[in-house]
Order: C-alpha cells, then structure tokens, then sequence
C-alpha cells in the first residue's frame, strides 16, 4: 500500500454507499445468486392415517422394509434390529393421556426414523456418519460409523438399532441389492433413499395400501402437505424440537372436540 | 568409565536382529504376482483404462462411495458421465472376484471390507 491519502469526505461517501448498497441487496440479491440454484427445495416428509392400520397392516409394511433392507431379524433382546415396526399407542405418545378413551395399548403405530428438521443424532455424531441430506433425508453412510452409538443415546425415539453381531448370520436368505450393514455399525430407517432416487415412493408406504402418504412436504399442494393441511395431526415428542417430519393423522378429533 | 566391550556385543547384537530379514531371506524366490483375470462381456467398455484402473481404483471407489453416499451424486462427469456405482458398473462384468479382487489383495495383504456389505453377485466369493 502506498501512502495514498483518503479525504474525509471520501470515506463518508464510501461508508454510505456501501450502507444503502447493504440496504438494498435483498430486492436485487435474487439476481445475484446463480441460476437454478436455492429456490426450489425439497423436504421429504410422511403423513401416517394411523387409525386405518391394523395391527396387521403394520406387520405387513415392517416386512416389506426389513426384507428390502436386508435387515436382520435378531432375537435376542436388547439386540434387535429395526427399521420400521409397530409400537402401542402409550409407548408413542406417552405425554397423552386419555384415562377413559379405549385401551391404549391395544392401539398400534407404525414408528420409524422421523427424518427431523434438527437431528439430534446428527448433531453427536463424531465422524458425520450420519447427516441431514438437502431434501431432508437423515442419512446413514455405514462406511464411515465407527460405532460409538452416540446417535442412539442421542435420538429420542429409539429409531437407531446397533449391530451387536454380524447381521448376516441372521439373514436366512440376503434378497435384491440392498447392500446389508456389517458388525458394529449403527442402522435405520433412511426413507428408501434409493428408491427416491428412482422416483418410487418408500417400501412402507406401497405396503400400507395408502394409509401411509409420502411426498415433500416443503411442497403446499403436495398429498401430505393436503392431508395435514385438512386433519389435526400430531408429531411424536415434538416439544423436543427435533422438528419430526413423520406426522400422524388424528382423524376424528374434531368431531370429538 | 566405559564398557566398551558389552557395548560392542550389544551393538552386534542390535544389528543381527534389525537386520534379520534380510538374512532369513537371502536365496528364498519371491512370489510372482498373480495375472489378474479379466472377464468383461464382450463389446462393453470399462470407463477407465486397465492401466488407470490398477493405480487409481481404490481411490476411484472411494471418491465414488463419497460423492454419491454424501452428496447424492449419481453421475460421474470425469468419467464421461458414467452412473456412479461399484457394483452396477464394474461387478456386473467383473464377475470374478476371486481372480478380479482378491488374487491381488491377497498378495498385496490388503483387506478391504466392501464385501462385508456389498453382496451383489459379482461380490460373492
């Protein structure tokens, strides 16, 4: 730099056009942005019309992931498996009590991985092997886990399951492609990342014979976006702020109300 | 006061088990690497050269495993736009892996761990 003197006068005019230019980036910021890019995002969510669901129905859509998947049908206890299953209704929503309504054990939910908006899980990871996709996709990359379980401790929804023994073993026949997981790595639910890839919609939601509605639901006239848009709806521990994108239909409640 | 004699016996010493190898393999004949086995359909091109392939698969496979686990990528420009995918694109045809894989990785002592996982029908062993 050489010794080149700014007047005063100068540098007040410098100042304020860069104060009104400030002022005025986020009318023009748009132009400034390269095409195609922000705009248009995608977060993928699911609506669940869980009083259509047998128990039965949600035995049939556990299957067909688990046997998508290639997800081992563990035994013993503490160590299972799973991607998707059914769980009672006081295990769900355990803050909801209904003392007279019918039994609430007897009620069945599919649960899976809520691909929240701030994942806890991803936040613990030590080696980002887990991760929030831009679509919305809580991500596994197995390659990269190191087993520390941190995200099960972490996740309020006990949707991780650990491979305490080599899942092959309890595999009687390892179907499609799907690769499996290996010993000591951490598994889920991860919205059939491959079949999105595909433009197909996830194994549950074929299963559920329509109960389950799959769609992004940064989209306003998307089917979910509709659904949730016309029903009360809850989302599981949602006063955690983990912001689940798996949304349960009260269908009904407005009638009772 | 110096002990230069126990010192001599422990630098001999020293020296004998350091270089150890060498003499307990003076006069063994080395391994010949094993030919790696080719099988490709016919007419199918592979999307790099043989000679490429042998120096840069590992880190190929692994740029590869990042980009479309990571970052959802699924084509690969460097590659003439070739859809990324180990077992789509190169066990499909590489059918072998026992003379493909791990003829090599035997020799070389390398364990990689894809097949842990991966278990399309060119990955079985």
């Amino acid at each position: 730099m050489s010794g080149k003197k700014i007047s005063r006068r100068r540098f007040l005019g410098l100042g304020g056009a860069i104060l009104a230019g400030t002022a005025l980036l986020p009318a023009f910021g748009a132009a400034l942005l390269p095409p195609g890019g922000g705009g248009q995002s995608v977060r993928y969510g699911m609506v669940v019309d869980w009083r259509r669901l047998t128990a039965e129905d949600i035995a049939r859509m556990s299957r067909a992931c688990h046997e998508g998947h290639n997800v081992p049908a563990v035994t013993e206890p503490g160590h299972e498996v799973k991607w998707l299953w059914g769980e009672s209704f006081d295990r769900v929503f355990p803050e909801w009590e209904a003392p007279y309504a019918e039994d609430p054990r007897a009620l069945s939910l599919p649960v899976l991985c809520n691909h929240c908006e701030s994942p806890p899980c991803c936040r613990v990871c030590p080696t980002e092997a887990t991760f929030k996709r831009a679509d919305g996709v809580v991500m596994m990359d197995y390659h990269r886990c190191i087993g520390c379980r941190f995200c099960m401790a972490a996740c309020p929804y006990g949707a991780r399951s650990f491979n305490f023994t080599d899942p092959r073993r309890y595999l009687d026949e390892i179907r499609g492609d799907y690769p499996t997981r290996a010993l000591g790595v951490v598994e889920k639910c991860d919205f059939c990342e491959e079949r999105l890839r595909l433009g197909l919609e996830p194994l549950c939601a074929e299963a559920s014979g329509g109960a389950v509605v799959f769609g992004d639901l940064a989209d306003p006239d998307s089917a979910p976006r509709r659904l949730l848009a016309a029903n009360f709806s809850l989302r599981r521990k949602a006063e955690l702020g983990t912001g689940p994108n798996v949304h349960y239909l009260w269908r009904g409640v407005e009638a009772d109300a | 006061m110096m002990k230069e004699k126990e010192i001599m016996i422990g630098l001999i010493f020293f020296l004998a088990l350091f270089t150890a190898p060498f003499w307990l393999n003076v006069g063994n004949s080395v391994t010949a690497a094993p030919e790696v086995v080719i099988s490709a359909a016919a007419g199918e091109e592979c999307l790099f050269s043989a000679a490429e392939m042998r120096e840069r698969h590992m880190q190929i496979l692994d740029e590869w495993r990042t980009v479309s686990v990571r970052e959802g990528k699924t084509l690969d420009l460097s590659a003439g736009g070739a859809h990324i995918g180990f077992e789509e694109n190169c066990l499909t045809c590489h059918a072998n892996r026992e003379e493909f894989c791990d003829a090599c990785h035997a020799y070389t002592a390398v364990n990689p761990d894809c097949w842990d996982c991966h278990h399309s029908a060119g990955a079985k062993s």
